[in-house]
C-alpha cells in the first residue's frame, strides 16, 4: 500500500516552498538525505548521522539517560505552567497549592505530573549513573562526561530539594528544616551555607524566595548548560560505549586499510575518538530512522508512565506549613533519608564525612580506576572488584534509606511499619 | 553498498499502513489535546478581584431621586421613585472615573460631558456610559450584574 | 541488517501512541466533569421547574455553571461553599435537601461579609463535598453543621471587629467584601 497518510501529508508540505524554507530537508528517501535530516536540523543535530548499532541495544543502555532527559522536559513544560499560578509567598502559596488542585482546569493533573516527574528523575538519573557505572563506560576516553555526570546528578538532587518547599506545607517546611540542618553540619562553611540557603537563621519567606529563584532559574539553567556539554561529550568521545571500541587514541589506524564507504566527508577522521576511527562500517547504521524513531517510542512511553501516574494519584499536600507544630518524625525527601539516617548516628561523621567522601570518590572514580578493560558490557568479569565496591555502597545507600523510610518512627526511634500506624509524615 | 534496508520509496506493507497511521493520529491527538489542555490550564476559573456581580444594599438605602457613586465598583446607583438603575462611572474615553455634576456627569480627564441619560452631550468620548442589568436578589438586595449590559430605558421597578 | 529495521517497532508505535491518547482523554473527562458542576445542574433544573413566567425562565436557563466564590481579604479566606449550595439566600428553599437548603438567621451576619467558614469551619477553598466539608486527612477544622452559639459568637465578634476597623462602611461605599459570581 502507499505509505500512510500522515507520512503522505508531511512529505507534500516539505516538498512546498514554505515547507523547505523550514524544514531544508523532507523526509528522507536516499541515504544522503537520512544524513541531511540529522546533520541539518537545529534538534536532531546533537545526534550524529550514524551510529554503531550496538548503542541501539535497549539491553544495553536501558535508555536511562534518555529517560532523564524526557523527564526533564516534562518537568520544563509543567513546570512553567505552574509558574503562571505560583506565587513564592509564605501568605499565598499554600492557597494557590489548594487553587491549582480545586479551582484551575488541569490544575490537578498538571502539578501532579511534575511531582511525579520530579521523583522518577532522581530515581531515573540515580540508575543511569549505576548503568554507566556497571558498563565502565566512565573509563577512557569519557573520564569528564562522568564528571559531568555527577555534577548533574547533584543538580537533580538540589532541583528536587528546592522544589520540595514552594507547596509550604508541613511536610514541605519540615523536610527542608531538616534538609538545612544537615548541610548546617559541615566544617567550616555549613552554618554559613545554611545562612546564604535560608537567607537568615529560619526557614520562612527568605528562604522560600531564594529556594524559588533557585528552582526555576539558576539550578535548571545550570542543568541545562551542562546538559548540553554532557550530550556533546557523548559525541566527542565515540557515542555510547561498547565493547569493540578502539578505545585507546595511541592505536593509530593506517585509515587507507580500511574500506569506507562514505559518501561524504563529514566525519572522516584520521584520529581520535570520534565515532567513526577504526570503526567497521557495516556496524553503523542511519540515526534517521534506526535511533529516532526509538526515541520517539520511549518518549511516548515516558509520557503515557507519567501521566497514568498523575491521572490516578494525587501529589501529597498536608497542612499549612506550622513552624511551631513540628511533626514527630521529621523526616527529609526519601532521597535523604539515607543521609539523615546516617545523620542519626553522627552529625560530623553521618552528615558530613560520609557523603563528602562519597560524593569525592564518585567525581574522582574514573581518575582512581586503573583497569582499561571492562567497556562496554555488564558486569564484565575484569572488574569484579570495582563492581562489588560500588554494589556495596549502592545496596548500603538503598537499605538506609529504606530504614529511614519505613522504619523509623517518632522520635527516630525503630518502628515496625507492619505493625504500627504509618508515621505521620511520609516522606514523598 | 549501503547497508539500509532498500524498501520501495514510499510503500508499505498493509500492517504497517495501519499502524503507522493509527499511531500518527493517536500521538498528534495527544499532543493537540495536550496542547489545548495547557491554554485552558492558563485561563482562570475565578478571579481575586472585585466581582462583576455585587449586591448594592437595600433599596431603602438609597433615597428617592438619589444619585449615589459606588466607589469600589465604579457605578452610579440612581433612584427614582421606585425605579433603581445602574449606571457605569467608567468614561467611554479612555476610562477615567466621572463625577456627578447637577445634571450628568462630567469626565475630569479630557472633560467629555454625559448628561443623566449616560449619553454623550460634548467631549472626546465615542459613546454613552453603559447601563448595567439591575435586579433583586432573593434575599432582596440590590444586585448589580456588571456583566449584562442593559439599554438606558431597562431599569428596575419595585 | 533487516533485524535493525524499525518495522518491528511500528506495533509499539500504536499502541503507545493510542495509550498516551487515551490516558489524555481520561485526563480530560476527569477534570471535566467535577461533582459540583452535577449540583449546580440540578439546581438549575430546579429552577427552570419552578420558574413561573417565560422571564424567571429564560433567566433560569442562562444561568452558567462556574465556581462560585466569597472573597474575604479581611478574613483571610475564600469561600467557595455557595458553589454547590446556590439557595443559601432563597427562603423558599427552606427545608430543601442539602445542598440546595436555605440558610435561615444569615440577616444578622451576611454571607457577603463572613462567608462561611468563619462560622461552619470545613476547607473553604475545596470544591468536592468530602474536603469542603473538612473530613479529610491533613485538614484540622471538619465542618461543623451547626456551629455552637460560642464558636459563633466569638466568630462573629472577632470579623466584625475586623470588618470594622478596616473602615469600610456598609451602605454609602461598597460592601466590604466581594462575590465573584
Amino acid at each position: 500500500m502507499k505509505a500512510p497518510l500522515p507520512k503522505r501529508i508531511w512529505q507534500w508540505f516539505t516538498r512546498t516552498r514554505v515547507g523547505r524554507s523550514i524544514f531544508r530537508v523532507g523526509l528522507p528517501e536516499s541515504n544522503l538525505e537520512r544524513s541531511q535530516a540529522m546533520v541539518s536540523s537545529f534538534l536532531l543535530h546533537m545526534q550524529p548521522a550514524k551510529v554503531n548499532r550496538h548503542s541501539l541495544r535497549a539491553s544495553y543502555s536501558l535508555g536511562l539517560g534518555l529517560i532523564s532527559l524526557y523527564l526533564f522536559l516534562i518537568l520544563i513544560v509543567t513546570g512553567v505552567l505552574l509558574m503562571f499560578y505560583y506565587v513564592p509567598s509564605t501568605e499565598k502559596a499554600y492557597d494557590i497549592m489548594k487553587d491549582l488542585q480545586y479551582v484551575v482546569s488541569a490544575g490537578l493533573v498538571i502539578r501532579n505530573m511534575h511531582r511525579w516527574a520530579a521523583h522518577l528523575m532522581v530515581l531515573f538519573v540515580l540508575l543511569h549513573m549505576c548503568r554507566v557505572f556497571y558498563t565502565g563506560a566512565y573509563k577512557r576516553p569519557r573520564e569528564f562526561n562522568w564528571v559531568i555526570g555527577v555534577g548533574l546528578f547533584l543538580l537533580t538532587l538540589g532541583l528536587s530539594f528546592t522544589g520540595y518547599l514552594l507547596p509550604w506545607d508541613q511536610l514541605a517546611f519540615w523536610a527542608i528544616t531538616v534538609g538545612t540542618n544537615i548541610a548546617g553540619y559541615a566544617p567550616v562553611i555549613g552554618l554559613k551555607l545554611k545562612y546564604l540557603l535560608l537567607g537568615g537563621n529560619v526557614v520562612g519567606q527568605e528562604a522560600l524566595t531564594r529556594f524559588y529563584a533557585l528552582h526555576v532559574i539558576v539550578l535548571p539553567a545550570a542543568a541545562l548548560l551542562m546538559l548540553a556539554i554532557h550530550l556533546w561529550r557523548v559525541r566527542k568521545d565515540g557515542g555510547l560505549s561498547r565493547p569493540d571500541e578502539p578505545g585507546d587514541i595511541v592505536q593509530q589506524v593506517e585509515l587507507k586499510q580500511l574500506p569506507t564507504n562514505k559518501s561524504y566527508g563529514l566525519m572522516e577522521l584520521a584520529r581520535g575518538t570520534t565515532p567513526q576511527v577504526g570503526q567497521n562500517p557495516e556496524d553503523e547504521v542511519f540515526s534517521w530512522p534506526h535511533l529516532v524513531f526509538r526515541e520517539l517510542l520511549l518518549f511516548l512511553l515516558v509520557t503515557a508512565v507519567v501521566l497514568f501516574l498523575a491521572i490516578f494519584w494525587n501529589a501529597p499536600l498536608e497542612e499549612l506549613a506550622n513552624p511551631i507544630h513540628p511533626p514527630n518524625p521529621a523526616k527529609a525527601p526519601w532521597y535523604f533519608l539515607g543521609l539523615q539516617e546516617l545523620v542519626s548516628y553522627s552529625a560530623f561523621w553521618g552528615g558530613v564525612v560520609v557523603p563528602g567522601l562519597l560524593v569525592t570518590l564518585l567525581m574522582l572514580l574514573p581518575y582512581l580506576d586503573r583497569q582499561r578493560k571492562g567497556v562496554g558490557r555488564w558486569f564484565a568479569r575484569e572488574r569484579v572488584v570495582a563492581n562489588t565496591i560500588f554494589t556495596v555502597c549502592l545496596v548500603t545507600a538503598i537499605v538506609l534509606t529504606i530504614i529511614g523510610t519505613l522504619f523509623r518512627g517518632p522520635n527516630w526511634g525503630w518502628v515496625v511499619p507492619w505493625e504500627q500506624p504509618p508515621a505521620i509524615t511520609e516522606g514523598h | 553498498m549501503n547497508h539500509s534496508t532498500s524498501e520501495n520509496k514510499n510503500e508499505v506493507s498493509r500492517r504497517s499502513f495501519f499502524q503507522l497511521t493509527l499511531g500518527w493520529l493517536a500521538s498528534t491527538f495527544a499532543v493537540v489535546a495536550a496542547s489545548a489542555g495547557a491554554v485552558r490550564f492558563l485561563v482562570p476559573n475565578v478571579l481575586y478581584e472585585p466581582s462583576l456581580r455585587f449586591k448594592a444594599g437595600k433599596p431603602d438605602d438609597y433615597p428617592d431621586g438619589s444619585v449615589t457613586f459606588l466607589e469600589a465598583e465604579r457605578v452610579f446607583l440612581v433612584r427614582q421613585g421606585n425605579t433603581f438603575r445602574c449606571l457605569s462611572a467608567i468614561c467611554t474615553h479612555l476610562g477615567c472615573t466621572v463625577n456627578r455634576a447637577d445634571h450628568g456627569y462630567h469626565c475630569p480627564c479630557h472633560g467629555s460631558v454625559f448628561n443623566d441619560q449616560g449619553n454623550v452631550v460634548s467631549g472626546p468620548a465615542p459613546r454613552a456610559l453603559e447601563w448595567f442589568q439591575i435586579t433583586l436578589s432573593k434575599d432582596n438586595r440590590l444586585l448589580v450584574d456588571k456583566n449584562q449590559r442593559v439599554a438606558a430605558d431597562k431599569y428596575l421597578v419595585l | 541488517m533487516n533485524d535493525l529495521s524499525v518495522r518491528k517497532f511500528y506495533g509499539w508505535f500504536t499502541m503507545l501512541g493510542l495509550l498516551v491518547g487515551v490516558l489524555v482523554v481520561i485526563g480530560y473527562y476527569r477534570d471535566e466533569y467535577r461533582e459540583w458542576k452535577g449540583y449546580q445542574r440540578k439546581f438549575i433544573q430546579e429552577e427552570i421547574r419552578r420558574a413561573s413566567t417565560p422571564q424567571q425562565r429564560a433567566l433560569a436557563e442562562q444561568t452558567p455553571v462556574q465556581i462560585r466564590q466569597i472573597l474575604l481579604p479581611d478574613l483571610n479566606r475564600v469561600d467557595r461553599c455557595t458553589t454547590c449550595h446556590l439557595a443559601v439566600e432563597d427562603p423558599s428553599y427552606g427545608g430543601y435537601p442539602q445542598p440546595l437548603a436555605y440558610h435561615p438567621l444569615h440577616e444578622q451576619h451576611p454571607f457577603e461579609r463572613f462567608g462561611c467558614t468563619v462560622c461552619h469551619r470545613g476547607q473553604g477553598r475545596a470544591t468536592t463535598t468530602a474536603d469542603a466539608h473538612g473530613n479529610v486527612p491533613h485538614w484540622d477544622q471538619p465542618m461543623a453543621s451547626r456551629c455552637s452559639r460560642t464558636a459563633v459568637a466569638a466568630a462573629v465578634t472577632n470579623s466584625a471587629a475586623r470588618v470594622a476597623s478596616s473602615g469600610r462602611n456598609s451602605t454609602r461605599s461598597a460592601p466590604a467584601v466581594r462575590r465573584n459570581g
